[in-house]
């Protein structure tokens, strides 16, 4: 009777578990217990325990039968929920224009604490980018801990910057981008055609070559003289190169080398030109051969026939230094820019996407992008600058009249929590509410010091804005945006067990960051500050 | 029961004939002249591919349509489709889904015509107008649908980018002569163009002759520019103000044979003939001041009749502000947020009212080369207008909607900048003030007289 | 003849001559007008009118049937055009010379006064006739808090004397914008400081020159003992502390204007014309009624609202709480005096009745400046100053064909047209 009791109980605790492969002693477990958790996915447990497996979520819920040997973490006086998103902040130097290419990392330097700022305000995830006006450079996303680069980064590429709040400079370098790398991708298209096109007539010349010769000598052999045949045209007439004049006619050394990077024409060689080449000396009529014959032996083959250089054929035309003794292989493509790269690969296969965040600062920002790259089917983040329009309209924006637009494309928006204010005007709108009911997926960004972040969503959600969308917006919509939506931005089986500690409900005043736990490790706490 | 129902069908066939009879003895009587016939709205194509935007349709049904260039229209509709006028008549047939607006108790203008504008359009428009600016609306809000905005002529497309720039300005050569130098630098260069004329003459009668001759180096960059302006395909622009530099001006048009379009002009009409003669245009600004020369006997200074003797002489008027701005300062009158006013101040000089209405129209529209898209009320041209309760030249009127480009940019009663003057709900009686004034004669003496 | 008949024929030549003089300055003229608007109690507009008038005194008015021209009256027949009275503009800087603003000297300049710049061969000043002005309250400027006396003069005269009504016309305090910007900043409430123990200098002087007179009425010249000293700064005061002229103060913003109220009118109790009124200032309008304080508005004639988004005539602003006695100026140079429709034009635009704005530019002003009875309408008795209008004068396609200053025509468009 026992028996199947125990293993009912371990099957039991297997379910519990819910594991698709069978724990092995290696996993490492952390039970966290907590006065509430918030998951982010609607589901609130007051009070709730979280387990981790190997630094992952593997259960969540008001009573969760904890795995033996877990570490249990107390927190029965702290309210846990995801790990906050940081989507967009500043670091390194400006850039402007097109940056396509740069990213923060290769000049982050940092030194042992650079990113507690962040951990200290319950950020996991933080994305870092140039600030500056154009295509500013990818975003790099690190986690808030010390260590190398490698220690922290999460995601190379979390997304390329582009501004649109400055035009026309913005407008035109965007358009500019596009146009190099259309007339890149043009100019490697036709550089291989032109490749493949003189392959082909190499081709052609050489197996037409060989036929001739094949039949000549055929003849050659057979009878008495034929009428001298007509010097067979190897394909199309080779342009003259210069015949160096320094070369000796005898010697052990080679002919030093003609400067043979230009052509007759002071033109640069077309690269791979194998009509240039021919791989023999032009055949020689016999009366020419004949005429050479004098004082030497008539039957030599060789006679008529100067001892060449080593090497080298003086009265070949002279070998390209490039090309190694003949055309090139492979098709060497025309080196494009790196910051074009992004874009070309984006124009020739849409479907991989290009993830953008879109900068915008006014409602006609947006009508400027749209009658601009519309076409190009981008479908961008956004990011609204929401916080005023100018010195003497700080706290005003136009950027409700876009929501429409934005909810019909289910557009992922990003932005300050704030209120703002109608231009010119003193009437109240809840831009983040607009985007919601429209149809967005809104993430928020903190407006100001990082510290204030808690209370500026705390007073949104004051202002009518649903908790659960409220929660969402500072964890799983930023992380969505960053592409990690998968793995951090709630309390879900499998995403990463990194979690924020608070001191009581996030959206009470005087709430604080306790401590942030990473994979199940305490990244910081505020009784070690 | 067949035979009633055929005697019924009988009867019903005879009253039919007796009608058709009826009718087409009517028809033969002499009768009074029936309505010019309905024009057609424009064959809707049928649209193929699946991306194509549908057209769309927009129509104002007017109590009179003051066209401009076609005199004054009563009770027709226009309508438009993709912007563009393509039927002004009465009983049209309008497409469905036709945005229709209902003016039958209001005024139809061509939209205004701003011969220069600052901030209410980008620097460049096509790329940084922002189309929701303060400035925008409050230009609409006075009936300005068309800007010239630096090299580039731009509507004020609230809201859209879609037809927001019209084209490039045509061109023009500026012409500075204010110094003596300058004069002789413009002259040297004039000479220049007409002495390589003469070479060019000389070159095709030797050529025709059957000689062959060294041919011409072809003229290039400002050389050709001159070269454009002295055959007549392109206007020198220039401003001046005194009579003097004006005089000059005039001699040198006249002498090498170009037309110039004036900017300014306090003075011009102190020699009106002249400037006729040689062909000019001016841009007014009917108020611009400047104080007589009093060490002369001639006319000097400036003159709020000045359109009106330019106009008198023949010359074409353009009427502008003196700001090319839109203040918000408060002191108002001298920009363009009352550019109507402007051409009021014309007509107080004796400008014909007429006139002053084509002087912020069709003429800016004209000077600035654009006067095959906008300026008047046409089939073909764009679909730009200003609906107002009375005459556009009151004081008191202020647009009710403006249209640009068939779509309504600005609704008074919606836009809250002038939504709560004169209120259009509120009234409801027709506020058209009757044009018994002005009346700019001097008056009739007495017996003894003054 | 006899010595006494040489005499006496002497004597009648003499008294003829006088007579025929005198008959000249004294000739009756009759207007005719398609419409007379004669700004008076009654609002009485009459078409087809007639006006009488001999010297600078208007005789009759009415309409041409029922009104009797006096037998050898010089009738004038205008036609179609209107008689329209003289304007009166409260804030005016260009009939002296323009120099004399008086914007740098101190803080506060009481002893100055405009009288002394007055320039009857002024260009502004013919122009201004061209505009229907016909009086002006030439004002020194606003970039120290009392810049001086201004002059209610007219815009025409041979003299100075036939040009000035009244001197001083108004005491100009100005308490908002330029003075704070005096030297280094001085700021507002120093402004006020300094206004406020001028003023109260000025009340003592007058109160204790008041004292002495009173003492003199009850006791005799012997008994009342040693006069207080005078001093000409101080002596100009007395007359704003009697309410014979008033003081015309640059005045804009919501607070200023609630300052000026509370401080020139409510304490220290003098007739207060408040000249500029622009801005946001019309919040203030309740005050304004409940005190009957004379508002003229300009040269600004609208506001940007910044907190609704609209674009407010102040002048309809006021208009709309209560307020009714408006009037409009032109700040000239700031707008040009002759345009001074062109601002009853703008209010209007933006939504103040015509009628009203026509008023505020007659005998609003005119009363506000203590002239009520003698100029501002078209009555019997009044002074004739008056304009000839093509139509409604505040229609910018409207012109002024004729204007009349004291009886005496100053301004034929016939002639030479100015506007």
């Amino acid at each position: 009777m026992k028996t199947p009791t125990l293993l009912a109980c371990a099957l039991g605790l297997l379910a519990l578990l819910g594991a698709s492969a069978p724990a092995s002693a290696e996993d490492t477990f952390v039970a966290i217990k907590a006065k509430t958790v918030i998951t982010a996915t609607g589901d609130e447990f007051s009070p709730g325990v979280i387990v981790l497996r190997n630094g992952k979520i593997e259960a969540v819920g008001a009573k969760v039968v904890l795995p033996p040997k877990a570490v249990v973490i107390d927190a029965s006086n702290e309210v846990v929920m995801p790990g906050f998103v940081l989507a967009r902040s500043f670091q390194g130097r400006r850039r402007g224009g097109n940056s396509g290419h740069m990213s923060v990392a290769k000049e982050l330097f940092l030194r042992p604490g650079d990113l507690e700022a962040y951990a200290k305000a319950g950020f996991v995830a933080v994305a870092m980018l140039s600030p500056g006006n154009g295509i500013t450079g990818q975003a790099l996303v690190v986690r808030p801990i010390d260590g190398t680069l490698d220690d922290l980064t999460l995601h190379g590429a979390g997304y390329l910057r582009v501004t649109m709040t400055s035009l026309p400079g913005d407008k035109l370098n965007l358009k500019g981008a596009f146009k190099e790398a259309e007339q890149w991708i043009e100019r490697i298209e036709k550089a291989k055609k032109a490749f493949e096109e003189a392959k082909k007539k190499a081709a052609a010349a050489a197996a037409k070559k060989k036929a001739a010769e094949a039949a000549k000598k055929k003849k050659v052999g057979s009878g008495p003289k034929p009428a001298p045949k007509p010097t067979p045209v190897p394909g199309p007439r080779p342009r003259p190169r210069p015949v160096p004049r320094r070369a000796p006619l005898v010697g052990p050394e080679p002919a030093p080398a003609v400067e043979d990077s230009l052509n007759e024409y002071g033109d640069e060689p077309v690269e791979d030109s194998a009509e240039e080449l021919p791989k023999q000396a032009p055949e020689r009529t016999p009366e020419q051969k004949n005429a050479d014959k004098i004082g030497h032996d008539h039957d030599d083959p060789n006679a008529g026939k100067l001892p060449a250089a080593v090497g080298i054929d003086p009265f070949a035309p002279t070998p390209k230094k490039s090309s190694k003794g003949g055309p090139p292989k492979s098709f060497k493509a025309p080196k494009a820019p790196e910051r074009t790269k992004i874009f070309m690969t984006f124009l020739k296969k849409p479907e991989s996407g290009l993830r953008v965040l879109l900068e915008l600062k006014k409602a006609s920002d947006f009508v400027h992008y749209e009658d601009g790259f519309k076409e190009r089917k981008l479908d961008p983040c956004f990011y609204l600058d929401t916080s005023g329009m100018g010195w003497r309209a700080r706290g005003q924006s136009d950027l409700f009249r876009i929501a429409k637009d934005l909810g019909q494309a289910q557009a992922r928006v990003l932005l300050s929590p704030a209120l703002s204010f109608e231009p010119h005007t003193q009437t109240r709108r809840n831009i983040p509410q607009e985007l919601l009911d429209a149809g967005c997926s809104v993430g928020f960004v903190p407006s100001g010091r990082l510290g204030s972040y808690l209370s500026e969503v705390a007073l949104l959600v004051r202002a009518g804005y649903d908790r659960t969308k409220a929660i969402q917006g500072m964890t799983l919509r930023p992380a969505e945006l960053l592409g990690l939506g998968a793995e951090i931005g709630a309390l879900k089986k499998g995403y990463r067990g990194d979690l924020t500690f608070l001191s009581g409900d996030p959206f009470a005043p005087g709430t604080r960051v306790t401590r942030v736990v990473l994979g199940g490790e305490e990244a910081w706490s505020e009784e070690t500050q | 029961m067949s035979r009633t129902l055929s005697s019924k069908a009988f009867s019903l066939a005879l009253l039919s004939l007796a009608c058709g009879a009826g009718l087409a003895s009517a028809q033969s009587r002499p009768t009074r002249p029936s309505r010019p016939a309905p024009s057609k709205p424009a064959e809707k194509k049928e649209e193929k591919k699946k991306d194509k935007k549908p057209d769309r349709f927009f129509a104002v049904h007017a109590g009179q349509v003051y066209t401009v260039s076609g005199g004054v229209l009563r009770d027709v509709t226009i309508l438009s489709k993709n912007g563009k006028i393509v039927a002004i008549g009465r009983d049209l047939e309008l497409p469905k889904k036709t945005e229709v607006l209902d003016a039958k108790r209001y005024r139809v203008y061509p939209g205004l015509v701003a011969y220069n504008s600052f901030g209410l359009v980008g620097g460049n428009p096509a790329d940084s107008t922002d189309v929701y600016s303060l400035e925008m609306a409050i230009g609409l809000s006075t009936g300005i649908t068309t800007v010239g905005a630096g090299n580039v002529v731009a509507k004020l497309t609230w809201g859209t980018l879609e037809g927001h720039v019209v084209g490039p300005r045509e061109t023009t050569i500026r012409l500075t002569i204010r110094s003596a130098q300058q004069r002789k630098k413009l002259r040297q260069a004039l000479d220049q163009i007409v002495d390589y004329k003469r070479k060019a003459r000389e070159y095709n009668a030797a050529r025709q002759r059957g000689e062959k001759p060294t041919p011409l180096k072809p003229l290039k960059g400002k050389q050709a520019l001159f070269a454009r302006l002295l055959s007549g395909q392109v206007w020198a622009y220039a401003k001046a103000d005194s009579r003097a530099e004006l005089a000059r001006l005039v001699e040198l048009a006249t002498h090498y044979g170009f037309r110039v379009m004036l900017e300014g002009g306090a003075e011009a009409w102190t020699m009106a003939p002249e400037l006729s003669r040689a062909g000019f245009r001016v841009i007014v600004v009917p108020r611009s001041r400047r104080s007589e020369n009093q060490s002369t006997n001639r006319a000097t200074g400036w003159s709020i009749e000045n359109a009106a003797i330019l106009h008198k002489h023949g010359i074409p008027v353009t009427i502008m502000s003196k700001s090319a701005g839109i203040g918000l300062w408060g002191l108002a009158g001298s920009d363009l947020f009352t550019l109507p006013l402007e051409g009021a101040f014309a007509i107080r000089g004796g400008l014909p009212q007429a006139e002053a209405l084509k002087g912020l129209t069709l003429n800016p529209a004209r000077f600035m080369g654009v006067e095959d898209r906008v300026g008047s009320i046409e089939v073909g041209k764009d679909c730009d207008l200003v609906v107002t309760r009375g005459d556009l030249l009151h004081y008191e009127t202020l647009p009710e909607w403006t249209v640009v480009n068939g779509r309504i940019a600005y609704d008074k009663a919606k836009d809250s900048l002038l939504r709560h003057v004169r209120a259009r709900d509120i009234q409801g009686k027709n506020l058209d003030v009757p044009l018994l004034w002005p009346r700019t004669e001097a008056p009739r003496e007495g017996m003894k007289g003054e | 003849m006899s010595s006494r008949t040489l005499l006496l024929s002497a004597l009648a030549v003499a008294l003829s001559l006088v007579g025929f003089s005198r008959a000249s300055a004294q000739e009756v003229v009759a207007l005719k007008a398609a419409k007379i608007v004669t700004m008076d109690a009654k609002d009485t507009v009459i078409n087809d009118g007639v006006l009488v008038m001999r010297g600078n005194k208007i005789l009759a008015l009415g309409e041409e049937g029922e009104t009797k021209i006096p037998a050898g009256a010089r009738i004038v027949d205008l036609g179609e055009n209107w008689l329209v009275p003289g304007f009166v503009d409260c804030h005016d800087h260009v009939a002296g010379s323009l120099r004399d603003l008086n914007d740098g000297v101190f803080l506060t300049n009481p002893g100055l006064r405009t009288v002394d710049t007055l320039d009857p061969e002024n260009e502004n000043l013919k122009n201004a006739v061209a505009g229907g002005v016909t009086t002006v309250l030439l004002i020194p400027g606003s970039g120290n808090n009392m810049s001086g006396f201004g002059t209610i003069s007219r815009t025409a005269g041979r003299t100075v004397d036939e040009m000035t009504v009244r001197a001083p016309g108004s005491l100009k305090i100005a308490q908002a914008g330029n003075p704070e910007r005096y030297w280094f900043g001085v700021g507002r409430s120093y402004m006020n400081y300094n206004l406020r123990q001028t003023l109260e200098k000025a009340l003592a002087y007058h109160e204790a020159h008041n004292a002495y007179e009173a003492k003199v009425k009850k006791v005799g010249q012997e008994r009342a003992g040693a006069a207080p000293s005078k001093d000409i700064i101080w002596e100009g005061f007395r007359g704003l502390f009697r309410k014979e002229f008033p003081a015309s103060v640059h005045t804009q913003m919501f607070q200023v204007l609630a300052k000026t109220i509370r401080m020139l009118h409510d304490r220290f109790g003098i007739k207060v014309v408040l000249d500029h009124s622009t801005f946001d200032a019309y919040k203030n309008a309740p005050q304004i009624v409940e005190k009957g304080i004379d508002t003229i508005v300009g040269p600004r004639q609208y506001f940007f609202d910044r907190t609704e988004r609209r674009i407010v005539g102040c002048a309809q602003m006021y208009y709309q709480q209560g307020v009714r006695k408006l009037g409009i100026n032109t700040d000239a140079p700031v707008v040009p005096q002759e345009e001074l429709t062109l601002q009853a034009t703008i209010g209007c635009r933006l939504g103040l009745d015509r009628y009203v704005a026509l008023k505020g530019l007659t005998i609003v002003p005119a009363r506000a400046l203590g002239l009520g009875d003698r100029i501002g309408s078209l009555e019997v008795g009044k002074e004739a100053d008056f304009g000839a209008w093509s139509g409604d004068p505040i229609d910018p396609r409207s012109t002024c064909h004729k204007t009349w200053v004291q009886g005496r025509k100053v301004y034929d468009s016939g002639k030479k047209r100015r506007f």
